[in-house]
């Protein structure tokens, strides 16, 4: 359905043919090298041709090919133009294409290759590499001398903790990569390479632990990121919705985080980790339903405290899904189930709204939308002021206007705070809430129970990259419990994950008892 | 394929078109009533329904209670319910009701008295556990109008009453499920508490004491608070309460003793001897002494085996007369024998059903009483008095 939507849209746009590339190609002159390549960022003033020439009094000519705040000039400067001005390559009496001799003996870098093809030339340089263009050779060697401003290491703002490591990812794939290669010390683990976007070129990573990992999953994930054809991937959210299973569901089936420990320990569960260039956040999957309820900071604090985090969480799903259409099915249909003392005061409180409940909880709902997303997009000092307003207006004078009544707001305020315990699936629950909220507004109670029949069905339905989203949710094996609702002590926890892990499924052997399963 | 979808989304359709939970109304659409009281108008031959309406309102942020007596009559319960509109304004909500009050000239009804009941039982409104009481006043509307109120709603007060009931013992509290259920099997009576008017402080206060006594659907007697205490016993619902014996083999004078009743435990056995039936009844009382009017050393065990021995007796005594009074005087079986032979032996059952009645009256009954004294509060003596 979707590629009938895709190709009735598309079939407009598609340009006949896509702008064929020129055939670029180095020769053997270096002035007609530096010529093309000229050509080829015509336009750009950040591009540096820098020349100069050996020491000898017949010289080498060379020409560096860099683009200016992209490389380390030291680097540039010490490492590879002072070498090469002071070499003399007669008196080294080698006999050696030059191009090697400036490979081998001249250049200090930790990474030079030599290539003919301009394209690879090219997207290096625009990554920062520098291009050495040499006199009388068709080829031209390639200088790492990446160089450029990155934020530094810093707690992840979205996801605080007390207890555990505070670092958190940046925008640099490589500096991720390596706060993921510190955690695990090990030559099992996988860094693959990719490259995403057919304009910005974006390096992709797919991590993952051999021998842990499925092949299925990593084929998987592969076979879905080939049929990408996208002109720019600028955030991982981009490749979530592109290769994410029940693309149309509310819930995310693949996850993202910005913290090293908790990606270390998704690929040491046998899970896959996918780092975009340019992004803090890295996407994990498979991705279940109960990792919404999961916290890295559960298995650092002790387990009795993290079970019980984990069951407020799960309560506060419940609540934040549920507490506006329980009330307001209560109140219009079933007030036979309040208590007395309690149908009393809403009744008091009621008393003098125009509005009927149903259009009271959307009002309140939407109002507490909107301060939520200003709370976001606004300026940090602008800030107190939305807070002022909200809690003021929305919630005192607004009642006392008997513009809404009371009830509703602390219905709001409740629904609205347990929004926040499972901060990763707001966008979720906002639909889930509503469409919760107009089933039980027309149907009461009933319609409440539908919905939530319906949320399961939809949940019991999805799978992650293979995996039933909902997995060990009905089992009561201690195993598979183990990491849900509650969390078990770390001397419990022996299995890894079930079908994610399965491929070395133990995790710790005390006595070898689960050596035989 | 297409079909099918088009059968799948119509029934989801319809599923959402055609339930649903019925009677939707904001709860300020409704007149919550917290209690009603059934009259029987005799010069109209009508009945006459009072309920006592609960207004919440709030007043500055802080919710206040009034509440209004409505009066409407009607030929039957429902359409006196529905005239109560016209008076109202508000259809009224009866699921937080939580007692009904009935006079005694709608009980002597027996047709309305039953119509009554049932359109009570039968309303998907009313509850099941709400509490009945009798009037023994002229009215039950009455009830609903003394002065004097420790809570601002009166029926919210008369529930308090009788669910406090096990720490007085002088009424049973009777839900409408329990009447019901009493009414319509057999072997066993209804019996209800009954509410009367007091005065204090010269206002008037609506007291609960005592019990009346049905026979089918007849009234035909009271129990006093004593008596109901006694009753309580026999039944094995009493909880708690104070019982009062007076010990004569102590001192030289009678000393007045006052226990706590803890825990009460009575079984009720029949026993088949030569073709005749007797009920044997064992009680096992857990108390407190909490009184004593006397200088009195209990520590002594002697004493203290007096002291239950009197209390023993006392309790046998209530008992005894108060199964006799109601075999005698009511003839009606309220404390459930006939149940309990049809439930030990409904052979035997079959048999003298048809005439129980007699039976009942001619009832040989041995009380049995073990009384437990667990401890004397916090004093292990009477205050001496000194000079």
């Amino acid at each position: 359905m979707f590629r009938i939507i895709r190709d009735k849209i598309l079939g407009k746009h598609r340009k006949k043919a896509v702008v064929t590339a020129e055939d670029w190609k180095l020769v053997k002159n270096l002035d007609e090298n530096i010529k093309l390549f000229r050509e080829i960022f015509n336009n750009d003033d950040t591009i540096r041709f820098r020349e100069f020439e050996t020491k000898d009094s017949s010289p080498v000519k060379c020409c560096l090919v860099f683009i200016d705040g992209m490389v380390n000039k030291e680097i540039v400067n010490e490492n590879i133009i002072k070498p090469i001005v002071n070499f003399s390559l007669k008196d080294s009496n080698i006999n050696r294409k030059a191009i090697d001799i400036f490979k081998d003996k001249i250049i200090i870098s930790s990474a030079v290759k030599e290539k003919k093809d301009v394209y690879e030339l090219l997207s290096s340089c625009l990554y920062g590499d520098a291009i050495l263009l040499l006199d009388g050779f068709d080829s031209a060697l390639l200088l790492d001398c990446k160089g450029w401003n990155t934020r530094a290491i810093e707690e992840p703002s979205s996801e605080t903790i007390v207890r555990g490591p505070k670092e958190g990812f940046n925008e640099a794939i490589m500096t991720n990569l390596t706060l993921i290669r510190r955690k695990i010390r090990n030559t099992d683990l996988k860094f693959r390479f990719r490259q995403l976007g057919t304009c910005t070129k974006t390096k992709i990573c797919i991590c993952y632990i051999e021998g842990l990992a499925s092949q299925e999953i990593i084929t998987e994930v592969n076979r879905r990121l080939d049929d990408i054809e996208i002109d720019a991937v600028l955030e991982s959210g981009y490749i979530e919705e592109l290769i994410k299973d029940s693309p149309l569901s509310p819930f995310t089936t693949i996850g993202n985080t910005e913290r090293p420990d908790i990606v270390a320990a998704n690929l040491l569960e046998g899970r896959v980790a996918l780092i975009i260039d340019g992004t803090p956040h890295v996407l994990t999957l498979p991705h279940l339903f109960i990792e919404y309820f999961q916290a890295n900071e559960d298995y650092y604090h002790g387990f009795i405290y993290a079970s019980i985090n984990r069951i407020i969480r799960i309560f506060a799903f419940f609540l934040s899904t549920s507490v506006p259409a329980i009330y307001v099915a209560l109140t219009t249909f079933h007030q036979e189930m309040i208590p007395t003392p309690l149908l009393l005061s809403i009744s008091a409180a009621r008393e003098g709204v125009p509005f009927p409940t149903i259009v009271e909880a959307l009002f309140m709902l939407l109002a507490f939308e909107i301060l939520r997303e200003t709370g976001i997009r606004l300026p940090k000092p602008a800030g107190s002021t939305i807070s002022f307003v909200g809690a003021l207006i929305l919630g005192q004078s607004a009642v006392e206007a008997r513009f809404v009544s009371a009830p509703i707001v602390i219905v709001t305020a409740l629904t609205g705070i347990s929004n926040f315990l499972v901060p990763q699936m707001i966008g979720a629950l906002i639909v889930v809430r509503l469409i919760f909220l107009l089933l039980s507004a027309f149907l009461g109670l009933y319609g409440y129970i539908f919905g939530v029949i319906g949320l399961f069905i939809h949940l019991m339905s999805m799978r992650s990259f293979g995996i039933p989203y909902m997995l060990n949710i009905g089992s009561l094996d201690m195993q598979d419990i183990k990491d849900t609702a509650i969390r078990v002590p770390w001397w419990i926890m022996y299995l890894r994950p079930k079908l994610i892990g399965d491929n070395n499924k133990v995790r710790q052997t005390n006595d070898g008892l689960y050596e035989k399963r | 394929m297409k079909k099918k979808r088009l059968l799948l989304s119509l029934c989801i359709i319809i599923a959402l078109c055609i339930s649903g939970c019925w009677n939707y109304s904001e709860i300020n659409d409704r007149r919550i009533i917290s209690g009603a009281a059934v009259d029987y108008n005799k010069e109209k031959d009508m009945i006459e329904l009072t309920v006592e309406l609960v207004m919440p309102i709030s007043v500055g942020g802080k919710m206040q209670m009034k509440s209004e007596s409505f009066s409407g009559l009607g030929d039957n319960l429902f359409n006196a319910v529905r005239n109560l509109i016209s008076k109202t304004g508000k259809k009224i909500f009866w699921s937080h009701a939580k007692v009904l009050i009935l006079s005694e000239d709608i009980i002597k009804e027996k047709e309305k008295f039953l119509s009554v009941i049932d359109f009570i039982k039968r309303d998907a409104e009313t509850r099941d556990d709400m509490m009945l009481l009798v009037s023994r006043e002229k009215t039950a509307k009455d009830i609903l109008k003394t002065d004097v109120k420790v809570q601002e709603i009166i029926s919210f007060h008369l529930e308090d009453m009788l669910k406090n009931q096990k720490s007085i013992s002088k009424y049973r509290a009777v839900p409408l499920w329990k009447f019901v259920d009493e009414l319509s099997s057999e072997g066993i009576s209804a019996t209800l508490p009954t509410i009367n008017i007091a005065e204090y402080n010269k206002k008037k206060i609506s007291q609960i004491y005592g019990t009346a006594i049905f026979k089918g659907a007849e009234k035909v007697g009271w129990l006093n608070g004593i008596e109901t205490k006694s009753f309580l016993f026999v039944i094995d619902e009493l909880k708690g309460g104070t019982l009062v014996t007076v010990a004569t083999n102590l001192a030289k004078e009678p000393v007045k003793i006052t226990f706590e009743i803890f825990k009460n435990k009575t079984k009720v056995k029949p026993i088949y001897k030569d073709g005749k039936i007797a009920m044997k009844i064992d009680i096992k009382t857990m108390v407190n002494i909490n009184e004593i009017d006397s200088s009195l050393d209990f520590m002594n065990e002697e004493n203290l085996k007096r002291i239950q021995r009197s209390g023993e007796d006392t309790i046998k005594k209530m008992v005894g007369n108060v199964i006799k009074k109601v075999q005698e005087e009511y003839k009606s079986d309220i404390f459930g024998f006939g149940a309990i032979i049809s439930r030990e032996n409904p052979k035997l059952w079959e048999g003298i059903k048809s005439n129980w009645e007699d039976i009942f009256t001619k009832l040989d009954v041995d009380v049995n009483v073990n009384l437990n004294i667990r401890g004397s509060a916090l004093r292990s003596k009477t205050i001496k008095i000194g000079d």
